[in-house]
């Protein structure tokens, strides 16, 4: 009973396949299935390239990118750090200064000294601020490249509170991306 | 018959005896060769994290210690480069290099900010203090050496040897240096795997 079945479809299947041979050997029906199918080939492939050569552009939000760098936490603790043993020592100074035990002679050296001390204390908190702040967007500039190449972006907006940039769409915001992207990267996760 | 029973039994006790078993020492070498034989094909120094700031690369490679035990005692007999490497296994060799983009000379002036003598005797005497290592139980390690190996500028890249003692081998480690060379800042070098069994 099954052989019967299966031969049956077999007849069946032949007769389609002959069926279908007696069309594609008619002429006119056999150019209009290959000029249907060049014409679906060439929509597709216009349809491909123009999705690919699309223009890729997102945006960041650069203050919110620095801030949650890891680099950056690194770097503000350790200038911290710097800055409040420098203020102790300064403090001392002051403190001394003030007090009634010291000549007037050894207060003139230790105001001058104290002096000397501020300054430099200014000096440090100015170029800490700006060579480290340079550092540390020069690693995110560094990252931010091998970041658009893996996710084929062509350009990268970044902006801070959207001063310089009016409107970005949620959709092509991807500081989180980024940011992820760039602490991977930094403790040498990728 | 009797003969040939007796010579049965002789055949018998000489098969017992021509069987040798393999001794304790034999099997422990070929268990160290099998050992060694995956280190070598993974490649030894195939352990390599870059970090790039500006236009500097900085290289670290986790070298196992059975490259420099080999190196220096060879392949011929391995029970004792074996045990040796048993009495060293808490120690870590990394290989660190720094390159410039374009090969040039990193210990230069305008990479560093200071004669060029100095620079040679920074990365001599003290480089030591801008490595450590975080273990993967948090455990911060300090350098205990470094060795700058000089190529009197034939090489496009400085490379120093730094040393760390007291970690179990079997802990993953990260290489942070605080880079006050170049001062380029942080960086950091997450080692994955510590070992990897290569299936034959």
């Amino acid at each position: 009973m099954r052989i019967f079945f299966v031969k049956k479809n077999k007849n069946l299947l032949l007769r389609k396949f002959l069926t279908s041979l007696s069309m594609i050997k008619k002429p006119g029906s056999l150019l209009l299935i290959i000029n249907s199918l060049l014409i679906f080939s060439l929509i597709l492939y216009v349809i491909l390239t123009g999705i690919s050569s699309k223009t890729k552009i997102v945006f960041v939000n650069n203050s919110e990118l620095f801030d949650g760098f890891t680099m950056t936490k690194e770097l503000k603790r350790t200038g911290e750090k710097e800055f409040i043993a420098r203020k102790t020592a300064l403090d001392n100074l002051y403190s001394q200064i003030q007090s009634k035990s010291i000549s007037a002679s050894e207060k003139e050296i230790l105001m001058k000294q104290f002096i000397q001390q501020k300054e430099e204390l200014e000096q440090f908190n100015q170029i800490f601020a700006t060579t480290e702040s340079s550092k540390i967007w020069s690693r995110i500039h560094s990252y931010a490249e091998d970041f658009s190449k893996e996710n084929n972006y062509q350009l990268i907006v970044g902006s801070e509170n959207k001063t310089n940039v009016l409107y970005a769409d949620e959709k092509i915001t991807v500081t989180k991306e980024l940011l992820t992207y760039i602490n991977k990267r930094y403790e040498g996760l990728k | 018959m009797k003969d040939l029973n007796k010579l049965f039994c002789v055949f018998c006790v000489l098969l017992c005896f021509s069987c040798k078993k393999e001794t304790k020492e034999e099997s422990r070498n070929s268990e160290i060769r099998d050992r060694y034989f995956n280190l070598e094909k993974i490649g030894w120094k195939s352990r390599a994290y870059t970090q790039k700031a500006d236009d500097i690369d900085f290289t670290a490679i986790e070298v196992p210690i059975q490259y420099y035990l080999l190196k220096d005692l060879g392949n011929e007999n391995l029970i004792p480069v074996d045990s040796l490497y048993e009495q060293n296994k808490k120690e870590r060799v990394i290989e660190f290099t720094f390159q410039q983009d374009e090969e040039k000379d990193l210990l230069t002036n305008d990479f560093t900010g200071m004669d060029y003598t100095d620079a040679v005797k920074y990365m001599s005497f003290g480089l030591e203090k801008d490595f450590y290592v975080v273990t993967s139980k948090k455990d911060t390690i300090a350098c205990s050496g470094v060795t700058f190996e000089r190529n009197y500028k034939i090489a496009p890249y400085q490379k120093v040897l730094l040393f760390f003692s007291g970690i179990d081998p079997k802990e993953k480690i990260q290489l942070v240096y605080t880079d006050f060379l170049f001062r380029k800042g942080i960086l950091k070098f997450q080692f994955k795997d510590t070992y990897t069994q290569i299936a034959l």
